[in-house]
């Protein structure tokens, strides 16, 4: 008797929270606010981050910079073309990196929020819904600058792609080092990691390196994986090494090199080194580390005119100055450049058409980041290369980060093409 | 005249609708099929039939788990075996996605029936480890032939003689119409002789062969249904699917999926299996929606993801110890109440 009550306890708990979670919902919905008396369009935007995935590395301060847009513009106002206020209802999920999971949340973005735009992440899940965003017209600003996305006609981001991005660094290796052998560690299992290697491949021709071998390296990689990596890449007698992962493994490889007494120097992607890099390459790596950016770091922000209205915005969130990294830059710019976009349209426009209309802005006008960008943000139709700059930074021998300049990619090749037709 | 439902007949002991309430609720869910295009938005639409494709995925296991007796953790792999068939078959071989579903049934099932060659020599743990095994090799070629962790299905592979899968009311409809058939079927091998063969090796696979039963053969059997059901399930997630990626076949899905039988109602192959999803899956991802905007409002966003397993993990515990016999059981009570009212004590 006394575990058939139980038993029904237990039931009748479970079916309250669902009850609960239903009305919960149907409280939520249709709920909008106004501002005085004041006319407010409310519109929902998808927020897709990873912060508790394989990327979570990365993801977090991403996450928390877009969110401190968000808010920070909400407050500020948004004012389309005609003056119309715009407050940004932003849907947050956390997909751990996993694409099923990604078009999962997506679906619900589209059927049950109608978003019309939507800040996205990693380039697996990306790619993945890049066909169905153009079919369902919703602009996808993500964190993924792959090169087979700008070509899709709804898919924005605020940098040069991977595979542009991996050649102006190969550009910097041969302008400082002169040629070599290069060692290319990264993810074969993971669509980020492997973006830019064709480009890579291609480039090191024309620049005289010589790929001396695809070390797979995992994601989430252990001391143990890093180490059986830097062995092969110092039997294989390379002169630099390309990282393509994220900061964990980058790092962990970096340590590995140092610690197997490779003389190397590594070029790490955009995802793979930072400001918390002079910690977790250790000081025997110190040296024989650079990153590659589109977005200058906040180190260097003295004289940035942008990163006023990034600390603005930190300062809202109650987030302080040190804590604004080059992962709350990159998630901020995002949801900048969305915001922009709507301040560009008209009311009518931004409620009739959505996405269609802020794709037609996004393809049609220049955007200044106030110097945070490499370059100023101009996307053409059918080819959303934004501009073709990265910064190089340097981890030097005593341990600080060193803007070494702004490179481009070498003349006769484009490096976003190779990888589309190849990739 | 009789007071009451009396059985005078073999024939009527083994019907389908055996009391006026299970033709009642027949009616109910066959109007509530119908109708749930019409009253159900297209979010809520995609859930029920992501539902109806789990549904087909857990009536397998509940063959191989729940009505042989034969540990299985390599499921989620099986169903990824029919998704990645379905999607190569119509990417790579121009074939109609809809035909190539039986085909992700065959493959899937052929690949079972080599799973359980272990379950001859093993059983409890060593078989779990043995099928674990498995997942994990599965994943590992999955996770090898879609280096891009994803595989594209085209659109238009998902339009068979006009009708348009890719529109979500054609492809409800469509699902339903699968997963009622499988449902069938698999009611009808639970009261066949190979389903109590099966009974009878899961309850005791040393006194089964004494009487006769071929237990190897009857193990090959629950699997290889199990994994049928699993390729099909999978061939219609890859439908439903803009692309399918390795990630959605994990591990964690064959323990989900498990879940969902232990949940439901082990050996319950139809109705136990739909109140597994309905509960794990279906109900998780409605409390989910609500519980995530919670967590971020408490900055407890980071533990979002772990909650799903607190919670799930507590579910399952909970139906385990208080109704081993699932929440069938406890729905089968409340049914015997209504067909017994008003003298139900």
């Amino acid at each position: 008797m006394a575990r058939s009550n139980a038993l029904y306890i237990g039931l009748a708990a479970i079916v309250v929270i669902i009850v609960a979670a239903a009305a919960l919902f149907f409280m939520g919905r249709g709920s909008e606010e106004t501002a005085g008396e004041e006319e407010v369009i409310t519109i929902n935007v998808g927020l897709l981050v990873d912060e508790t995935g394989p990327t979570s590395d990365v993801g977090i301060g991403y996450a928390r910079g877009a969110e401190a847009a968000f808010k920070y513009f909400n407050e500020k106002g948004i004012y389309t073309k005609d003056g119309v206020r715009v407050e940004i209802n932003y849907i947050k999920r956390d997909y751990a990196y996993n694409p099923t999971q990604a078009e999962e949340f997506y679906r619900e973005f589209r059927d049950r929020y109608n978003v019309i735009a939507v800040i996205g992440w990693g380039t697996a899940d990306t790619e993945k819904l890049s066909d169905q965003v153009a079919r369902d017209k919703i602009v996808y600003i993500s964190a993924s600058y792959s090169a087979k996305l700008v070509v899709k006609p709804y898919n924005f981001f605020p940098a040069p792609d991977y595979s542009t991005q991996a050649c102006a660094g190969l550009a910097w290796l041969r302008e400082e080092y002169g040629g070599g052998k290069i060692a290319l560690a990264y993810d074969s299992k993971v669509a980020y990691s492997r973006s830019p290697i064709p480009a890579i491949k291609e480039a090191s021709k024309i620049l005289g390196l010589e790929v001396v071998g695809d070390f797979d390296l995992p994601l989430r990689a252990s001391e143990a994986d890093a180490e059986r990596v830097a062995r092969e890449i110092k039997a294989a007698g390379a002169d630099f090494v390309w990282c393509g992962n994220t900061i964990s493994s980058c790092s962990l490889l970096a340590r590995a090199l140092a610690k197997v007494g490779a003389d190397v120097v590594m070029l790490v992607n955009v995802w793979g080194f930072d400001e918390r890099s002079p910690d977790l390459v250790g000081e025997e790596a110190y040296g024989m580390v650079a990153g590659i950016s589109p977005f200058i770091y906040p180190v260097f922000a003295s004289g940035i005119e942008g990163f006023n209205v990034i600390y603005e915005a930190a300062e809202l969130a109650g987030i302080p100055r040190e804590e604004v990294t080059l992962r709350f830059v990159q998630g901020f710019v995002n949801v900048w450049l969305l915001v922009k976009a709507i301040e560009s349209v008209t009311s009518e426009d931004l409620l009739s058409r959505g996405g269609e209309a802020l794709k037609e802005i996004l393809e049609s006008q220049t955007f200044d980041f106030g110097g945070i960008t490499a370059a100023p943000v101009k996307f053409q139709p059918g080819f959303h290369v934004p501009y073709k700059d990265v910064y190089i930074v340097m981890l030097a021998e005593d341990g600080s980060l060193v803007l070494e300049g702004k490179y481009s990619a070498p003349k006769g090749i484009d490096c976003a093409r190779v990888t589309i037709e190849r990739g | 005249m009789p007071a009451g439902v009396f059985k005078e007949t073999y024939e009527a002991d083994m019907a389908f609708i055996r009391y006026p309430i299970h033709k009642a609720a027949l009616i109910a869910a066959i109007i509530a099929l119908l109708a749930a295009p019409a009253v159900l938005d297209r979010y809520y639409l995609s859930l029920a039939t992501t539902a109806l494709i789990f549904w087909v995925a857990v009536m397998g296991l509940n063959i191989t788990v729940g009505l042989a007796g034969q540990i299985s953790l390599a499921h989620a792999a099986l169903m990824g075996v029919g998704a990645y068939t379905v999607a190569h078959a119509a990417l790579k071989l121009g074939l109609n996605a809809v035909l190539a579903v039986p085909l992700a049934g065959i493959t899937a099932m052929a690949i079972s029936v080599l799973l359980s060659l272990p379950s001859f020599k093993l059983k409890e743990y060593y078989l779990a480890m043995a099928s674990l095994a498995a997942q994990l090799l599965l994943e590992y070629a999955f996770s090898r032939i879609d280096p891009d962790q994803y595989t594209p299905v085209p659109p238009e592979a998902k339009v068979l003689a006009g009708v348009d899968l890719n529109n979500p009311v054609n492809l409800y409809y469509f699902t339903a119409l699968v997963a009622v058939l499988m449902a069938v079927i698999a009611a009808n091998i639970a009261r066949s002789t190979y389903g109590r063969a099966m009974k009878a090796v899961r309850d005791n696979d040393v006194a089964a062969s004494i009487v006769g039963v071929d237990v190897p053969l009857t193990k090959a059997l629950a699997f290889a249904i199990g994994g049928f059901y699993a390729g099909v399930a999978g061939g219609l997630y890859a439908i439903y699917s803009v692309g399918i990626g390795w990630e959605a076949f994990t591990l964690i899905v064959s323990i989900e999926l498990l879940g969902m039988v232990l949940v439901g109602g082990p050996g319950r192959v139809v109705w136990g299996s739909l109140l597994g999803v309905l509960t794990l899956r279906t109900g998780w991802t409605l409390l989910e929606s609500q519980l995530t905007p919670l967590l971020s409002a408490l900055g407890m966003t980071a533990y979002a993801s772990a909650f799903k397993y607190i919670v799930l993990g507590a579910v399952i515990t909970a139906t385990i110890i208080l109704e081993p016999e699932g929440l069938i059981a406890v729905l089968r009570r409340v049914k015997e109440y209504f067909r017994l009212w008003p003298y139900s004590y």
